[in-house]
């Protein structure tokens, strides 16, 4: 669906917001686009668009040229910026539904449409307020909606559960997921890493304009680690397995390989009933990986090695992934450089079912 | 010129302004629909203004074919301009300028007072300027005398309202 390819962005005054970004959304897939402010993800958003002039390189939507023409590309593309919607002087219902026959839907679907999605984000008490009298979230969920009322085949989403609570920000990811399933390619950006986690098929992490890494959450998170978390006033000795550990007040944090969860589980329980232990998860991984890229390449490049695209075979999609970018991995390990992709399909088959227990409010 | 450019400077301050040019919609559309807002907008003022005028000044109207076609270049010709400047200009210098322009419309330009009470160097400057065109636009339609009506005003307001458009425009489709 959306193709960007070696994507480039040199702003006037020569900051280079993106430097050289390749990625891929398919119909369906849902890919969640992580970074520091200022690492140029808006940036990138805002040319697919038709906001910002790439400098270089080049972006495919739909088998067309969005740069060339970017009214075309804003009536296909369904998006959410960051900044405020104009609400004043108009109710939530009302924007929404404007937006919704804006965008070509018929007045009676978009009112049906705009009813179920207040009633799907718990916001219809607010339904028939004036824009200025509305809290922040409140601004934020009504600019979703306003995004997906009449969704285009791409939806892009710039922070949209900034401000939200976390009861609506549940509520929030539920409609992104339903969207993915419907068919719709969507990209999000989002700095709640813990609760995109959940929902993302792909992350890509830039860092100062650059892709850091790409692949699924799960690929991404340090290889097979859990944390121990124990609270114990005493100061119980680490035990050998313990690959790093921490204390911040009553607080003990330990990471381990999994390999020693039975032990752990085991220690802990000797030392108190006040523990948990959990996988180490996606935002584990992109602190570490933005913290220092250069002095972590490893961390980088496990996706490569556990892709699920071609499980590092590089040929032979087992998931179904469209393209899987090897970023700057493929050329540090030596390996097909000068080719960004590892391997690629033209077609997607369908979705399979989530596992058990990953999006416990889908 | 005054207040559709402040409101655009807010609109910009808000984030607003950057919202408006994601939405699917032609970028004429949304200056076209700018421009009829405040089209709209305008006219109550306008007649009000001429019915208090005729009421407390005794003031005898002889209203030509061109009042409505010369209301509505004034106001579009006002609004192209200031929007112009709104869109090229960041918000302070936009409510900087739409300051200035207060004060030389009212102070310094022959619309409450005779153009010969200026000094020579600015009744020059002022024939450029849209200012004393736009009063005598509206004047001329309202009080045509039997000599007729001057073409020039108008053809100065049409190149104003020319240039804000085509600024508006320009602005509007221009991408980083």
């Amino acid at each position: 669906m959306l193709y960007i390819d070696n994507l480039t962005k040199v702003y006037r005054r020569g900051m280079r917001a993106n430097d050289g970004i390749s990625l891929a959304v398919a119909g369906g897939e849902l890919l969640g686009l992580l970074g520091h402010n200022g690492a140029g993800k808006t940036t990138l958003l805002n040319q697919v668009v038709g906001l910002a002039r790439p400098t270089g390189g080049t972006i495919t939507l739909l088998g067309r040229d969005p740069v060339a023409e970017p009214a075309w590309a804003r009536s296909v593309c369904s998006f959410q910026p960051q900044a405020h919607a104009p609400l004043t002087g108009v109710t939530v219902r009302q924007t929404i539904e404007s937006i919704g026959r804006i965008r070509g839907g018929h007045r009676r679907a978009v009112r049906r449409r705009t009813a179920e999605l207040l009633a799907a984000l718990d916001i219809e008490q607010w339904a028939d307020q004036p824009g200025e009298r509305l809290s922040g979230g409140a601004r934020r969920l009504t600019a979703f909606c306003m995004a997906v009322v009449e969704p285009g085949r791409l939806i892009m989403l710039d922070e949209p559960t900034n401000d939200v609570d976390p009861a609506r920000r549940r509520l929030l990811w539920a409609q992104v997921r339903q969207l993915a399933a419907a068919g719709h390619g969507v990209v999000l950006v989002t700095h709640n890493i813990a609760e995109a986690e959940r929902v993302i098929d792909t992350v890509v992490v830039l860092h100062h304009g650059r892709v850091a890494a790409t692949g699924p959450p799960a690929a991404l998170a340090p290889d097979r680690q859990l944390r121990l978390e124990v609270r114990v006033t005493a100061a119980p000795a680490v035990p050998a397995w313990a690959l790093r550990s921490s204390r911040a007040g009553d607080r003990l944090t330990i990471t381990l390989a999994a390999e020693h969860a039975q032990p752990a589980l085991a220690w802990a329980a000797s030392v108190t009933s006040r523990f948990s232990l959990n996988p180490v998860g996606l935002e584990e991984f992109y602190l570490t990986l933005t913290a220092n890229p250069e002095a972590n390449p490893d961390a980088a490049l496990d996706f490569v090695a556990v892709c699920s695209c071609c499980a590092g075979r590089r040929s032979g999609c087992a998931t179904g992934s469209r393209w899987c970018w090897s970023s700057r991995s493929s050329s540090r390990r030596g390996s097909s450089s000068g080719s960004r992709s590892c391997c690629r399909r033209s077609t997607r088959p369908p979705r399979a079912t989530s596992p058990p227990g990953r999006r416990p409010w889908a | 010129m005054v207040m559709a450019p402040q409101l655009v400077a807010t609109a910009k301050t808000e984030g607003t302004f950057t919202y408006n040019q994601t939405l699917p919609v032609p970028r004429t559309a949304v200056v076209v629909s700018e421009v009829t807002i405040w089209l709209f907008v305008a006219a109550p003022g306008l007649l009000l203004g001429l019915l208090v005028a005729v009421l407390r000044f005794d003031l005898a109207l002889r209203v030509s074919w061109l009042a409505v076609p010369a209301m509505v270049l004034v106001a579009l010709t006002a609004t192209t301009v200031g929007l112009a400047i709104a869109y090229a200009a960041p918000p302070p210098v936009t409510n900087m300028v739409t300051q200035l322009i207060v004060f030389i419309a009212l102070m310094f330009s022959p619309i409450n007072f005779p153009v010969d009470r200026l000094p020579e160097w600015l009744q020059t400057v002022q024939q450029v300027l849209p200012f004393q065109h736009l009063a005598q636009v509206v004047r001329d339609s309202l009080t045509a005398g039997p000599g007729g009506i001057s073409a020039a005003p108008y053809a100065v307001l049409v190149a104003w309202c020319a240039i804000g458009f085509a600024s508006t425009l320009r602005i509007m489709t221009r991408r980083d």
